[in-house]
């Protein structure tokens, strides 16, 4: 049981990913569909960031949770991959572009049919 | 010179992305600067790619280490034949559309907002030259990013229903997108790489790892909805209907291409084919869902009114093609290779006529082009070359690969994908002879103007081509050959 | 080189013809003059060239796109050679007199289709033959829908869902085969080898892929097609696609499965009782047709299922018969379309009953046409008496009987028309020679009945005789009786 729960950061990325997946395809309302985009892509950098802790490398004297810049000096640190945070970084970008986009182009489907129903709109289409 | 060209794949990209923002800065003295500085970009980029080509072909693969830092650890631009190829293709089809564009743009697009369309346009450009030129896995994520968000916007430019469009293409495209980031969460978290050549070597220990296993099921379905994959199609139709004609070109030949691109990749350079043999259930759902996308695809078509929609239809059947032939080992490499060319070639003839057809006469529907292939016979010249090759009748380009998927079918001893290959022949030569009897053997019209001969010669080029390069294939078997080396396809 | 220059004749006279489309005079004489040139390239060939190659390139291993001018296939190329060129002086003619839409396009696709036949003549394996054949079905659509009516368009919708899907079942034949054998040359006495039942079942998709030659129950694309142009149905649908279509099959029987491999499986038997039923078929249903160019349609049918029935015989006349029967039914139906033409653009009668009396005025028209029948019911002096004959000495008791029975049905239908035509009054009166667009016309169809009856006297004109003998010793090599 333990087990299962300790691992809580996994299952926070399951369930914000199947929430954002729920959102972003099956929302009608296409502000709800971005805001299910953004939380499907969070679930993704949570990913990575579960990931960038690579646990105990007990064999090279390592603990989870250093960097490995330092690894040399400071054997008593907690070890942490740094490239995934890079990457959250780049993907963050990205997303907020998306985020940027999509909202930009609801406010002019807004102006132009004034709803943001999907079935209104396919109609419409 | 060689160590010019070793350069060549860095400066593709920088050219295009800082011309993009060229545009944007001169705008503010000039509106019309924006098309002559696409142009002659694109023009370099060709140019550089066939360059980058010839010299990958003579002298080997060309490695570049962004900032000098060394793979893994650094990213790394690498391009080997097929990426030469790819290269060649995106810049051709970039520049040809360029050249397109010039007067469809200023028919569709209010004056103020050339600029912008021409930093998305070269936004776009970059982002694909990049796709084809990188060796790492976050990088083509960003790479890909970088074209579809300028794609979404280029695509809202026409306005009303384009946004609509798309918005749609918006949403699954950043699913799409935000799948394959999560197969390079998994792969990362199994091998620790990034480089595709280091992950290739890794994952070959790890074939039996369900992350690994997993990550390509991600990455398939995350590229799959990026290509318009069946059943992912759904936002194609609508985004390539509404979209600005010149925009249409440019998506359905080059970014269609680089979307295959990008999964060809992963297969090959990535997961490799020794992965499938392993998984062959893997390999089989791959090419069930690439047929019954031919056929479905061929399908809708057939029930389309709407000539782009149509033409989007029988793009969805042919990105089917590209996945089915990428499962079918040698001969399917050579002929997914070969139809990434000889579909941007037909589809790039065909958009270029439906959107002159729209610009002269707002002709949208199959049923308005009656008597057209009298009144305007070049136009209708490069379509029905174009359509001719879709079925593909012999000796076209079209032919030329369905010609390689039933080698490969037999090879394999797939025998069941002979079937598709001629059913979706059949299905195709229904939609598309549709058009051709209306444009020829229906109604009567009086001559008229051709289409601007900006938008008439580059389709009649690329008519000519889908019909000519059938046999120019043959001469070049040489380039599929070396593709399938370089994979270590055998 | 000759091949070179006999296949890409008619190519480039094409693309020539569109590029002077806005000049009919310069764009027909274009026609004429390609015509000429490829047959006497031909006719060089089959003097001095036999078996000559060309091979283009390489498509895979084991098959090169390339050429061959082996004696059956210059038999199928001088006959459409020679006819082209005839044809092409008729055409000017009718589409002329008729005032004809589209001329270039016309020309154009008629230009491209003769070289799709002589590449399909000169194929060396079954890939070049596949591609040809495509190709023919291609270029043949747009004359076949001509007309652009609603009947026009629709017999165009028919012909290629009858012709392309056949091609695709080649298409897959081929494949097998290449599969099977590792190479498509085609080789006397044939190449392919396997599993008898994948053997059978490829002979099958082979004879699938044969709709071309019109056998029951894959024809009904012919009769439809007539509403073409009476040109067309005349070097096409009498020649070039139809023979195309029955040479492929003489190509598959003797070149790519071989006579002992045939009678090995039995597959003679299943070719001759396909091809019977349509020569029986075929007349009984000509007896029923009242539209002139309908009624030959089917007699067409009748005589290029006799072609098949002579060659699934496996024996040496029999094989003469269907080589021999490929050029002189070209002559002699050819002259029965023109006459048809010629009738329909004078007078712009197209129905049977129409015709009585007509003989009296149209004296050559009427004059070839009977010369037409006489052939084609298998009477001398008339060509199409030597290939009957030929059968007849394979001794076969059941040919001999249908053959005998198709022939008699043959003069039910076909004379009653000229004797109408010579022997019923009528009031009109038309002047076959009245301008020169008439002259145009009926000096071609009065020359290829002429021919009809030279080839009886002298079947060794154009070396056809020579040339079908040759090609029968290649088949039997020494085994010959």
């Amino acid at each position: 049981m333990i087990d299962i729960l300790g691992y809580y950061n996994y299952w926070g990325f399951v369930i914000l990913l199947s929430i954002g997946l729920y959102g972003a395809l099956a929302c009608e309302n296409y502000f709800k569909k971005m805001v299910g985009l953004s939380i499907f892509q969070t679930a993704i950098f949570l990913l990575f960031i579960s990931i960038a802790d690579v646990g105990d490398f007990a064999t090279l004297g390592l603990k989870s949770g250093t960097a490995p810049i330092f690894w040399e000096e400071l054997h008593d640190y907690r070890y942490v991959n740094p490239v995934p945070h890079v990457l959250v970084l780049t993907g963050i970008v990205v997303a907020a572009a998306t985020l940027a986009l999509g909202l930009a182009l609801i406010i002019r489907i807004y102006r132009d049919y004034g709803t943001l129903n999907e079935e209104e709109l396919r109609w419409k289409l | 010179m060689e160590a010019v060209i070793e350069h060549f794949p860095v400066l593709a990209v920088a050219i295009s992305l800082l011309s993009s923002f060229t545009i944007l800065v001169t705008s503010i003295y000039t509106k019309r600067a924006g098309y002559p500085i696409s142009l002659a970009v694109t023009f370099i980029q060709l140019v550089m790619a066939v360059l980058i080509l010839i010299g990958v072909l003579t002298d080997g693969t060309i490695n570049y280490w962004l900032g000098g830092w060394r793979p893994p650890w650094g990213i790394e631009y690498r391009v080997d034949v097929l990426g030469a190829y790819v290269l060649v293709i995106v810049a051709l089809f970039s520049f040809f559309s360029t050249v397109y564009a010039k007067r469809v743009v200023e028919e569709e697009i209010e004056s103020s907002k050339h600029p912008y369309f021409y930093t998305l346009w070269m936004l776009l450009v970059s982002g694909m030259v990049g796709v084809a030129v990188t060796g790492d896995l976050f990088n083509l994520f960003v790479f890909l990013e970088i074209s579809s968000l300028a794609t979404y916007a280029l695509i809202a430019m026409a306005g009303r229903k384009a946004l609509i469009a798309s918005f749609n293409y918006l949403v699954l495209g950043a699913v799409g997108i935000s799948f394959y980031l999560l197969g390079t969460a998994f792969l990362y978290a199994a091998t620790g790489t990034l480089n595709m050549y280091d992950a290739r070597v890794l994952v070959s220990l790890l074939y039996s790892s369900k992350i690994v296993q997993l990550s390509f099921v991600f990455y398939f379905i995350g590229l799959a909805m990026k290509m318009a994959l069946f059943p992912f199609h759904i936002w194609q139709p609508n985004a390539y209907e509404y979209s600005p004609s010149a925009v249409t070109v440019i998506i359905s030949t080059a970014l269609a291409k680089i979307n295959a691109y990008a999964l060809f990749r992963i297969i090959y350079s990535v997961y490799t084919i020794k992965f499938f043999q392993n998984y062959g259930i893997i390999l089989d759902a791959t090419a069930f869902v690439a047929s019954v996308g031919i056929i479905a695809g061929s399908l809708f078509a057939i029930m389309e009114k709407s000539l782009k929609k149509m033409l989007a239809y029988s793009s969805v059947a042919n990105v089917g093609y590209i996945v089915l032939a990428l499962t079918l080992g040698k001969w399917g490499v050579y002929a997914a290779a070969s139809h990434l060319l000889n579909h941007s070639l037909m589809k790039a003839a065909l958009f270029m006529v439906a959107g002159g057809f729209i610009y002269r006469l707002g002709a949208r529907n199959i049923d308005d082009l009656e008597g057209l292939g009298r009144a305007m016979p070049l136009s209708s010249a490069a379509f029905a070359m174009a359509a001719v090759s879709m079925i593909g009748i012999p000796p076209s380009a079209g032919f030329v690969t369905k010609l390689f998927i039933l080698l490969a079918s037999l090879d394999t001893g797939r025998f069941v994908f002979i079937a598709v290959m001629i059913a979706s022949s059949l299905l195709s030569l229904v939609y598309f002879w549709r058009v051709i009897e209306i444009l020829y053997m229906k109604g009567h019209r009086e001559r008229m103007d051709e289409i601007p001969a900006s938008m008439l010669y580059p389709a009649l080029l690329m008519g000519i081509l889908s019909i000519s390069a059938g046999i120019l294939w043959f001469f070049n078997v040489d380039m599929l050959q070396q593709i399938a080396l370089a994979l270590e396809v055998k | 080189m000759e091949i070179a220059t006999a296949l890409f004749a008619p190519f480039i006279g094409s693309m020539l013809i569109l590029l002077f489309g806005r000049y009919p005079n310069i764009r027909d004489g274009i026609s004429v003059i390609t015509a000429i040139v490829s047959f006497l390239t031909i006719l060089a060939i089959s003097e001095n060239g036999i078996n000559s190659e060309l091979v283009l390139f390489n498509i895979a291993p084991g098959i090169d796109f390339g050429f061959r001018a082996d004696p059956l296939g210059l038999v199928f190329a001088l006959t459409s050679s020679s006819l082209w060129i005839l044809v092409s002086i008729y055409s000017i003619g009718y589409m002329r007199t008729l005032k004809e839409h589209a001329q270039t396009r016309f020309f154009f696709c008629f230009a491209m289709s003769i070289f799709s036949a002589f590449g399909i003549a000169f194929s060396k394996n079954l890939i070049t033959f596949y591609v040809f054949y495509e190709l023919l079905t291609i270029f043949t659509y747009p004359l076949v829908a001509h007309e652009e009516s609603d009947e026009a368009r629709s017999a165009g919708r028919r012909y290629l869902a009858y012709l392309i899907p056949s091609g695709a079942s080649l298409l897959a034949a081929t494949l097998i085969t290449y599969w099977l054998t590792g190479t498509t040359d085609f080789r006397p006495g044939g190449f392919i080898f396997g599993d008898p039942e994948i053997v059978k079942l490829v002979f099958i998709l082979f004879l699938l892929g044969s709709a071309k030659s019109a056998f029951m129950p894959l024809h009904s694309w012919l009769p439809t097609a007539m509403v073409a142009p009476a040109p067309v149905s005349a070097l096409l649908h009498a020649v070039a696609v139809v023979k195309a279509g029955v040479f492929g099959v003489i190509r598959i029987v003797y070149y790519v499965y071989g006579v002992d491999l045939m009678k090995e499986l039995n597959l003679g038997l299943l070719l001759g009782g396909i091809a019977a039923f349509t020569v029986i078929m075929a007349n009984i249903l000509a007896i029923g047709e009242t539209n002139l160019k309908r009624r030959i349609a089917y007699s067409t049918m009748n005589q290029l299922s006799f072609i098949i029935l002579a060659a699934s015989l496996l024996h040496p006349y029999g094989f003469l018969a269907s080589v021999m029967h490929i050029p002189f039914h070209g002559f002699m139906k050819i002259t029965l379309f023109l006459c048809a033409g010629a009738v329909a653009a004078i007078s712009g009668k197209h129905e049977v009953f129409q015709l009585d009396g007509l003989g009296k005025s149209l004296r050559f028209t009427f004059g070839a046409f009977t010369v037409g029948a006489i052939g084609m019911s298998g009477l001398p002096p008339v060509a199409g008496f030597i290939s009957k004959w030929f059968v007849v000495l394979t001794g076969n008791v059941w040919v001999i009987a249908i053959i005998l029975t198709a022939s008699i049905l043959d003069v039910a239908y076909l004379f009653p028309i000229v004797r109408n035509a010579f022997f019923r009054s009528s009031e009109e009166r038309y002047d076959e020679m009245g301008s020169y667009l008439n002259a145009y016309m009926v000096v071609p169809l009065s020359l290829t009945a002429l021919f009809s009856i030279i080839l009886f006297l002298m079947p060794g004109l154009m070396h056809i005789s020579d040339l079908a003998s040759m090609a029968l010793r290649e088949v039997w090599g020494n085994e010959l009786p």
